[in-house]
């Protein structure tokens, strides 16, 4: 409310201020939401800095290229890590600051001007991930195994999105990563194996989190490191008797042993159901497979969807969710199916509380 | 029904997410100078005090890359690619 004792001239010129701050903080929300906007943004930025050389401006650019850059790279990573772990980056630029300012672990980086921002996206992106990924667990996850996993999902993303920028990764942080500790070089290869099935962020990545967050004060977490070679041994073997020839009729006839469909952890207990074939008796093989799956306690079900099928894999995860024992988590997107095809959708079922505590109580 | 609602949380969920940030604490080449001094480390730099957490190499302004706060004290990494990927 603009005061009417104010002159005419002075209430006009505070209405185009107001109007203006509306309009920018508008455009703003806008930039954030829509990605190709903050492109736009990026590149306006960038040639304003160039033209007029002001240090502030080449700040601002500078931030503005790697915020667009590093968020373009890790945008399809929002539908696929667990919910909440990848949010949009932002280059928070620090003038001064003091040491009980900062947090344990915390990092400043050091940012060049425009002419090396290769180097300042690759350094910023492997920053990013290192913050990003195991929020809150970070500390009790194996410093090799975290780091195996920092560098496998940037390495994947920035093949796929910067490949001119692949080379450079490789040489300066995945060649030092594995000269330095050749337990990460295992990890990384065995990362690959899962990742190509879709099992690495489907389903290993979201169990060694629950595991974590659950052995926060136990025993168990002086052995995180056994249990993650434990669940990576138990996929990993899952993945090749899916890959035994006689799989035809696998659903059926059960080709991968009945005890390689879940795993019972000390932390956790998991089941994988893989949905295809929508001709063979519709939705109810995989219902009851999921009730059997209730009947065995098992606490967390992945429902892993076949690209080609994945109408009737939301169709049946749709159905599962029914079930009043298991509760839908999340659908997630998957880097490949389990049959390695680029694409396709899982969801993660936990056992509801309640009937956990039932159980137990019997 | 139940897929729909599930569709619609996780949809302004994610539309929440689009404005949390990961912030990446960053320093511009030119404001170097200031951030030491603030931290009270600029003298020490200068005399060669500190060394690269995992190569050894004394830090200068010219080869410093990273200011990490590791066990509570602030530890230097350089510019060698190598050092930055071992954080």
């Amino acid at each position: 409310m603009i005061p009417t004792f104010l002159p005419i001239w002075l209430q006009n010129i505070l209405m185009i201020i107001g109007a203006l701050v509306l309009l920018l903080g508008f455009l703003k929300v806008l930039f954030e939401v829509i990605p190709l906007l903050g492109q736009l943004r990026t590149k306006l930025s960038k040639h304003i800095a160039n033209k007029i050389k002001n240090r502030k401006l080449i700040k601002n650019a500078i931030a503005s290229d790697i915020e667009t850059h590093v968020n373009e790279v890790i945008a399809d990573l929002q539908n696929e890590l667990p919910t909440g772990w990848i949010k949009k980056a932002q280059i928070n630029w620090v003038t001064e600051t003091n040491n009980s300012e900062l947090e344990e672990g915390e990092l400043i980086l050091r940012i060049c001007p425009l002419e090396n921002q290769d180097q300042n996206f690759l350094t910023a992106v492997y920053a990013f991930f290192s913050r990003a990924l195991f929020p809150k667990t970070k500390e009790i996850i194996p410093a090799n195994a975290r780091k195996a996993t920092v560098l496998r999902i940037a390495h994947r993303t920035i093949k796929e999105k910067k490949p001119f920028l692949q080379q450079t990764f490789e040489d300066s942080f995945l060649e030092t990563a594995v000269r330095d500790d050749a337990s990460v070089a295992t990890y990384l290869g065995r990362f690959d194996q899962l990742d190509q099935k879709g099992f690495f962020t489907g389903s290993f990545l979201r169990e060694i989190h629950e595991i974590a967050t659950k052995a926060r004060f136990q025993d168990l977490r002086n052995k995180m490191d056994q249990e993650i070679d434990q669940i990576l041994t138990h996929i990993e073997e899952f993945i090749v008797n899916l890959e035994k020839p006689d799989d035809v009729n696998r659903f059926n006839n059960q080709t991968v042993s009945p005890n390689w469909w879940y795993r019972i952890g000390p932390a956790t207990s998991y089941a994988f159901l893989l949905v295809a074939r929508p001709g063979h008796q519709g939705v109810e093989p995989y219902i009851n497979r999921a009730k059997e799956r209730l009947e065995q306690n098992i606490e967390r079900l992945y429902v892993m969807g076949a690209r080609e099928q994945e109408t009737f894999a939301r169709h049946v995860i749709s159905e599962i969710a029914k079930l009043s024992r298991y509760q839908l988590v999340e659908i997630f997107n998957v880097n490949r199916d389990y049959r390695g095809i680029p694409g396709g959708v899982g969801a993660l079922f936990v056992i509801s509380q309640t009937d956990k505590q039932e159980n137990n109580s019997e | 029904m139940i897929l729909f609602w599930h569709k619609l949380k996780s949809f302004l969920a994610k539309f929440l997410q689009r404005f949390k940030t990961t912030k990446v604490k960053a320093v511009y080449d030119s404001d170097l100078i200031g951030l030491v001094e603030s931290l009270g480390i600029k003298k020490a730099i200068e005399s060669g005090s500190y060394t690269c957490k995992f190569c050894g190499t004394t830090i200068c302004f010219e080869n410093l890359q990273a200011i990490q706060k590791d066990g509570g004290e602030l530890k230097f990494i350089c510019t060698n690619p190598e050092c930055f990927s071992k954080i």
